[in-house]
């Protein structure tokens, strides 16, 4: 896959802002369902190879570890990185203005009485298959956990903030020692 | 009535803007406190059109905290809609964007290298802690655990874009699942 392709250190050039507005817009109209990291990395690593694998992680694990909504975060992140203060305005912009303005109409139904019949199901639907999507998306990153080592670390996260339900920074003061351990030993 | 309305919209850039500078790890954690703060202490939605305005951002597209924008529309027409988006999403992005200008800035020092491979794991254990969540909230019998297996086959090895296989699950849902 696209992760050992990057010479490390040098900086991605960056795409104009029409593909920036296009891609985000895309993301923002598409990503339904819980785990919408997986958009991004379909969209922004597989189909456009903006970024590497490497490179995503390094975002998601920044969008997760700082306060807010982590997909807003990671649109952010990405958006400056690809067209700096204007970048990071437009692609927060794409992502959210899309389901913001189907959100608000639904929202205005809904307060009119509409009938939640419908979108029950849909719902149901839409989330049983947003599970398989995300666990493929994990799969297809798997690279960033190597080695027996990595492979430990990672399933310490999971299971301190998934089963266990720690708060963030615990975990992070649980894993950010043995993780920096190993990359200093890696560093070669 | 002017009054009024400024204050509503001072209470949802405030509320909003505080439970998401506090939303350490993404969103999910902090819907309790974003409930008892809508629901019981402004009481602007019930207990009920709480859990809806969640439902409904499951079958939209974008972030799930668009979910504000339903709650920001029932207390304060559009512009309370506009007031809660841009205090759930601006200052948190703000620093998004500001800590990526930093680490960009950073570059390809050995030191910055290390801290890059530190991250990896840590962020799939992260991503894979996430879909714990997700079979939770969203496998409850063997049709809903159909669907998400059919998903991660098409979308893992089918090479299905994920809005197919998002779409599929929709239609899925509402053939099998009422």
């Amino acid at each position: 896959m696209s992760g050992s392709s990057s010479i490390a250190g040098l900086p991605s050039p960056r795409p104009p802002f029409i593909r920036v507005v296009q891609a985000f817009l895309w993301i923002g109209c598409v990503s339904f369902g819980g785990g919408r990291t997986a958009y991004f990395q379909d969209e922004l690593v597989v189909r456009r190879r903006w970024l590497t694998n490497e490179e995503f992680l390094e975002a998601v694990a920044l969008a997760q570890v700082l306060p807010g909504p982590t997909i807003g975060n990671l649109a952010a992140h990405l958006g400056q990185r690809f067209g700096g203060a204007l970048g990071a305005i437009l692609a927060v912009s794409c992502l959210t203005i899309p389901g913001g303005l189907m959100i608000l109409a639904l929202g205005w139904l809904y307060f009119q009485g509409m009938p939640t019949t419908v979108t029950v199901p849909v719902g149901r639907g839409v989330s049983a298959a947003s599970v398989g999507l995300a666990i493929s998306s994990v799969l297809r990153l798997r690279e960033g956990a190597r080695g027996v080592g990595g492979v430990a670390i990672a399933g310490l996260v999971f299971t301190l903030f998934g089963p266990l339900h720690w708060p963030i920074h615990w975990v992070l003061v649980a894993s950010v020692p043995p993780a920096f351990g190993l990359a200093w030993r890696a560093r070669g | 009535m002017a009054g009024s309305r400024v204050s509503v919209a001072g209470d949802l850039a405030a509320v909003f803007a505080r439970v998401s500078l506090l939303a350490f790890g993404g969103g999910l954690g902090i819907l309790p406190e974003m409930e008892r703060q809508a629901v019981e202490t402004h009481r602007w939605v019930t207990h009920r059109e709480f859990a809806d305005a969640w439902a409904l951002s499951q079958v939209t597209p974008g972030p799930g905290m668009l979910m504000v924008l339903v709650i920001g529309f029932r207390a304060g027409g559009l512009g309370g809609a506009l007031v809660a988006g841009l205090a759930m999403f601006g200052p948190t992005a703000t620093l998004a964007a500001l800590v990526a200008e930093r680490w960009g800035r950073l570059g390809g020092r050995p030191t910055v290298a290390v801290l890059r491979r530190t991250l990896s794991p840590i962020a799939v254990g992260l991503l894979a802690a996430g879909c714990y969540t997700l079979v939770r909230l969203g496998v409850d019998g063997l049709g809903t655990a159909l669907i998400a297996v059919g998903a991660m086959v098409a979308a893992g090895w089918g090479g299905l874009s994920p809005a197919l296989v998002i779409a599929a699950g929709a239609v899925l849902g509402v053939a099998a699942l009422r």
